[in-house]
């Protein structure tokens, strides 16, 4: 069961909710099941495991306390995926990390340097070119899909995929 | 590349087995504890969620050829009249490839020792009502509802964390012989992060000994998606700050906008500043000279902040200027 803390209209199923948070059970499925999306996700922005372990665990333990209610596995995937990427956001956002090089423990993912070099490449991509590309070429979803996401228009969708693409001159693949 | 190319590097990178643990160790924690009405948690001191965690606050060579500069290119002593003097400092905004890292001179790290004070403060989650404000629990772990009814609340606070900052804080400051610097304001209102007050002290190839202090402050009780925080980097010199008031910020995205001003506190001591409106982010950098205190270059930075608040805070800084004819104002 979900628990939902701020967005209740009873306060007593405050309480209640309360008391029942998610399930433990529940709670380590999601985990599973999303870790590594999110992982991936966070690591295209901050560049370093440690700062995503701290995102991704702030993370699950939101949707423990303040996920709203979700009428279907996708609305909750999305809502995670969000929540990521603001975290994420909001991490590098400080003129601080902003002066930290951001690929610290890169090599342990990337063997080859030409990758580690692509990797960097995405790091420090703008954010709003980075997350049409994760959302696409990470989560898989469709021009539609992330323009429902980021509340854009399908044409801003497409302007920032390709803007995105071509900053890491990136070939178009005829894909079936 | 191709895009498939692209899809494979993105999707490379997997958790490790031991982040895994960690990640599932905490959220077991925090669950178990959930439901132990009884059971006092509130803000953990102990370091248990990140005793583990191999320190991640390493600083680029860029950030450390910006102080190294402003260290290293002083060479008179300053003879001080007043004890706190304040200067402006001119920040450029620069992309990493118009950085000439030969120009900056900087000289390899020999030996870098770092310490924590103050870690293990968790942010959690606390209830809130309709309008999303935190509820507040009562001294003894209670929030009470307007119908007078009343929940034990899973998690309480502790009490003593405001103090405790600011003991580590003393600690962290004494450790380079300065007093506590941090704005006191802060230590009321605002948590510190969970890495506690990071120090480090780099002795250099120049034989050049740099030593700095990272913090970070967040919003007490709060946990929502665009909390207010703060991130404040202070550097020890033992010479004059006065000339080579400058820094750098990488930034390698020409659509972002900065408004330059300043600010005097109530303690007479000048901050320059770098708001960028595009992230909601407030820079106050300050230079100061002082025989009784030392030298220092501090930054605070500001996110998701309204200025008025940032005022109150930084009129909190304990450094006074007495003589207000020393500082150069542009």
């Amino acid at each position: 069961m979900n628990c939902l803390i701020s967005e209740r209209s009873n306060e007593m199923e405050n309480v209640q909710c309360a008391e029942q948070w998610i399930s433990e059970e529940l709670i380590l499925e999601k985990y599973s099941l999303y870790k590594n999306i999110l992982f991936q996700i966070a690591i295209s922005y901050l560049g370093n495991k440690y700062d995503c372990e701290d995102v991704i665990q702030e993370v699950f333990i939101r949707l423990c306390y303040h996920a709203p209610e979700f009428e279907h596995d996708e609305n909750e995937k999305r809502w995670l995926i969000r929540i990521t990427i603001n975290l994420c956001k909001n991490h590098v956002k400080s003129f601080w990390n902003r002066m930290k090089v951001p690929i610290d423990g890169l090599e342990e993912y990337f063997s080859q340097d030409e990758d580690k070099e692509i990797m960097s490449d995405i790091i420090r991509l703008p954010a709003k070119y980075k997350t049409t590309i994760l959302l696409h070429y990470i989560v898989g979803y469709k021009i539609s899909e992330i323009s429902e996401i980021l509340s854009l228009t399908e044409s801003a969708v497409k302007m920032r995929l390709k803007r995105g693409r071509e900053l890491l001159r990136v070939e178009l693949e005829d894909v079936k | 590349m191709k895009e498939s190319e692209l899809k494979k590097i993105l999707t490379k990178p997997v958790m490790d087995q031991s982040m895994d643990q960690r990640i599932t160790d905490s959220l077991l924690y925090h669950e178990a504890n959930a439901g132990k009405k009884n059971y006092k948690v509130g803000w953990m001191r102990t370091g248990y969620l990140f005793s583990q965690k191999v320190l991640n606050y390493s600083i680029s060579k860029i950030a450390i050829a910006v102080f190294v500069l402003a260290i290293v290119g002083v060479g008179t002593a300053w003879a001080a009249r007043s004890d706190v003097k304040s200067y402006s400092t001119d920040i450029k905004i620069m992309t990493e490839e118009e950085i000439d890292e030969e120009e900056l001179l900087y000289p390899d790290s020999e030996k870098t020792i770092k310490k924590r004070y103050g870690t293990g403060n968790k942010m959690i989650g606390l209830l809130m009502d309709h309008n999303g404000n935190i509820r507040e629990i009562d001294e003894d772990g209670y929030y009470t509802f307007e119908d007078g009814s009343k929940f034990l609340a899973p998690f309480i606070p502790d009490p003593n964390r405001h103090d405790n900052d600011r003991k580590s804080g003393n600690e962290a400051f004494a450790e380079i012989g300065y007093s506590n610097l941090i704005p006191t304001y802060l230590y009321e209102n605002y948590l510190l992060g969970e890495g506690g007050f990071v120090y480090k002290e780099e002795t250099l190839s120049n034989n050049v000994n740099h030593q700095y202090i990272d913090a970070s402050f967040f919003q007490d009780y709060l946990y929502k998606d665009f909390t207010e925080s703060i991130y404040i980097h202070f550097t020890s010199s033992e010479t004059s700050v006065k000339d080579p008031a400058s820094i750098f910020i990488v930034d390698n995205d020409d659509e972002n906008n900065y408004i330059y001003s300043s600010y005097t506190t109530k303690g007479g001591i000048l901050c320059s500043a770098l708001e960028d409106e595009e992230n909601n982010s407030v820079m106050f950098h300050i230079n100061f000279d002082s025989e009784t205190m030392g030298n220092g270059m501090m930054s605070i930075e500001f996110i998701n902040m309204k200025m008025d608040k940032m005022k109150e805070i930084l009129d909190t800084i304990p450094l006074t200027e007495d003589n207000a004819d020393s500082q150069t104002i542009e």
